[in-house]
């Protein structure tokens, strides 16, 4: 019988076939594609930005890394800005570039913040392009010659930035191998929204125009979710962020549930902090594609993410209700009335309406997360994590969409 | 970049999903046939088992010959399969993808079953003055009825634990003319609703230790 929720649940099944098998027409049309190579004569002079705090550990080899990287030495301009870090970031910094003169070290009084210290290098900045550079991040040695290439590929004065595919340095626990496949999806959506210019959020290697920067004001030093909020801004002035698909650049996630937790949570708050920021490009013809159906997209997923967590868990409770009078009632022998069935029985007895589109659902989501891994260049198999990724980490990750949002509606501070 | 969105791919999706979910509907609907006919089927079965009781019984009458057991055996054989079959239309019924018609024509079939099971065991215990089984008449409600769900907990258990109860469930909204007589006999207003034993009538949810009070 068709009840409101079985209506619900079939447009959403409906929803997701629909958007999963778009992705797959997209993924297959590109593949038809080659990318062109374009041959640079006299590379541009590029600002690398490295906002450090508290990062005495890791800054010399995020130097010597940069100094490695396969560009001319003498069109790189290094500015490392210490943000008022409490250890011994400065000092350690300071012993490094005593022994190479083309770094500059530059410090904050008082801590001002990822956006607050890429600003003050933005001041200083004298390339054409702008590259911000994690200080515990670390980019393949020809990362920066391809994201350059790309605004050449591109030859459009209307691409803001370009965005680097991001993997993970470490993936040694359950946490971390998790999160090395939400990664490697990541960056394979990117690369599906990239080819669609839908493509609204940068990350921590991105390279950006300088003047792009300079003409939109710079980073929001309030926001938390900076990468985001100058995508969006870039978005919304009508400028297009493009997806580097040669070379890497690695970066370190939490491995411990609740930093990650924290971590998502703030990404999870900026982002809906910057989407009612930009609300005004949701179904607004002028930004295309990205008003029309990526951004109105994303929001009516967040919203049917709290309807459905509040029916499921309707749903789930008076079924948990049942059990326990069940258990209460038979005497704690209910496992007695469970017997199996034939196979033949099994079938008639499975929910079909529900489970063809799931089914089909399913298998996109296989398709793309081979295809995914095929991107990256990684080996893909299916192991214990990959299967908590698939089906348990949708349901981690919808309680930290409700912290988040809780956390909005209460108005609670802002951490980093 | 290549940049490859064309809006035909949007069309191309929509109408993919479209037909995936008219081959869902299909499967679905090939899945209810297979239901109905299955169910059916094991109504018809018992249909003919309880022929084949009501010949026996005939043919012991007539000829005067005296087999109670046979008899009693048969017909908590009879009881089990209409409770085997009640359990089987409720899940097929959870799972149809198209109206209810066919699940209430099962439904309707399998409810005169069980009048006439009943009917029949009334027959027989007055025949055979059978004292050791016990049967029990369970008018419920389908509709956000947690009592009635519990009591059909209850009843489980019951049956589990005393292999000579025999339970008939009736869903009391459910229209049929002969359900609507049994109900009238019995004065049913409130679900759930207990006949114990043909006379003993029970309103609201009772617990199986106090069923078993009552019938044993």
């Amino acid at each position: 019988m068709l009840t409101p929720f079985t209506f619900y649940i079939w447009s959403m099944a409906f929803l997701s076939v629909f958007v999963s098998l778009f992705w797959v027409i997209v993924n297959s049309t590109i593949k038809q594609h080659g990318n062109r190579l374009v041959e640079i004569k006299d590379y541009p002079l590029v600002t690398i930005a490295i906002p450090a705090w508290n990062e005495e550990k890791s800054i010399v080899s995020t130097l010597e890394c940069i100094l490695n990287l396969d560009y001319p030495k003498d069109k790189m301009q290094i500015i490392v800005i210490d943000d008022n870090s409490k250890d011994d970031t400065f000092a350690v910094t300071k012993k490094f570039i005593s022994k190479n003169k083309n770094i500059q070290l530059l410090r904050h009084n008082n801590n001002k913040g990822k956006a607050g210290a890429m600003n003050t290098a933005l001041r200083y900045a004298k390339g054409e392009f702008f590259w911000v550079y994690d200080a515990d991040s670390y980019a393949s040695k020809e990362l920066l010659k391809n994201l350059v290439c790309k605004f050449y590929e591109e030859d459009n004065e209307k691409v803001g930035a370009v965005v680097a595919i991001t993997l993970i340095k470490n993936h040694g626990n359950w946490v971390e191998k998790m999160q090395r496949l939400e990664y490697v999806m990541t960056a394979f959506m990117r690369k599906l929204t990239g080819s669609t210019d839908t493509l609204h959020t940068t990350n921590a290697l991105s390279l950006f125009r300088t003047k792009v920067i300079r003409s939109i004001n710079g980073f929001d030093e309030g926001n938390l979710t900076e990468d985001f909020e100058i995508a969006m801004r870039m978005r919304s002035r009508g400028y297009r962020i493009v997806m580097c698909e040669k070379g890497n650049f690695y970066t370190k996630v939490p491995n411990k549930i609740k930093n990650m937790w924290l971590q998502r949570v703030r990404w999870f708050r900026g982002f809906i902090q910057n989407t009612l920021k930009y609300k005004k490009m949701a179904f607004n013809k002028q930004f295309g594609l990205l008003g029309l159906f990526q951004i109105p997209l994303e929001i009516f997923v967040l919203l049917t993410l709290f309807f459905s967590i509040a029916l499921f868990g309707y749903h789930i409770f008076g079924e948990i209700i049942n059990l326990v009078s069940m258990i209460y009632i038979t005497g704690y022998n209910f496992f007695d009335y469970f017997i199996l069935p034939s196979f033949n029985q099994f079938l008639l007895e499975l929910n079909w309406r529900l489970l063809f589109p799931s089914l089909v659902v399913l298998c996109s989501a296989l398709y793309l997360y081979i295809e995914a891994h095929r991107y990256v260049g990684e080996k893909w198999r299916f192991y214990i994590p990959s299967l908590l990724y698939l089906f348990v980490y949708p349901l981690f990750r919808s309680m930290q969409w409700i912290h988040a949002a809780s956390l909005e509606i209460f108005g609670a501070k802002k951490k980093w | 970049m290549v940049r490859v969105f064309r809006k035909d791919m949007l069309v191309t999706a929509f109408l993919i999903a479209f037909f995936i979910f008219l081959l869902g509907i299909y499967v679905g609907k090939l899945f209810d046939s297979s239901r109905f006919v299955n169910g059916d089927k094991m109504i018809l079965d018992t249909q003919l088992d309880t022929d084949s009781f009501v010949t026996e019984k005939e043919f012991f009458t007539v000829f005067a010959v005296q087999d109670c057991p046979l008899l009693v055996n048969r017909m908590q054989t009879l009881g089990e399969n209409l409770g085997e079959i009640g359990r089987t239309i409720t899940k097929y019924d959870t799972r149809s993808i198209s109206n209810g018609d066919v699940y209430d024509q099962l439904k309707r079939k399998y409810f005169l079953l069980e009048v006439r099971a009943y009917t029949l065991r009334k027959e027989m215990l007055e025949a055979c003055e059978e004292e050791n089984s016990d049967v029990i008449l369970f008018f419920y409600n389908t509709e956000n009825n947690q009592e009635s769900l519990n009591q059909g907990y209850a009843l489980d258990s019951l049956v589990a634990d005393f292999n000579n109860t025999v339970v008939f469930s009736f869903d009391s909204e459910f229209e049929e003319p002969a359900l609507n007589s049994l109900k009238g006999y019995y004065n049913i207003t409130t679900n759930p609703t207990l006949i114990l034993n043909y006379d003993t009538k029970v309103e609201g949810y009772i617990s199986e230790e106090d069923i078993v009070k009552l019938i044993k």
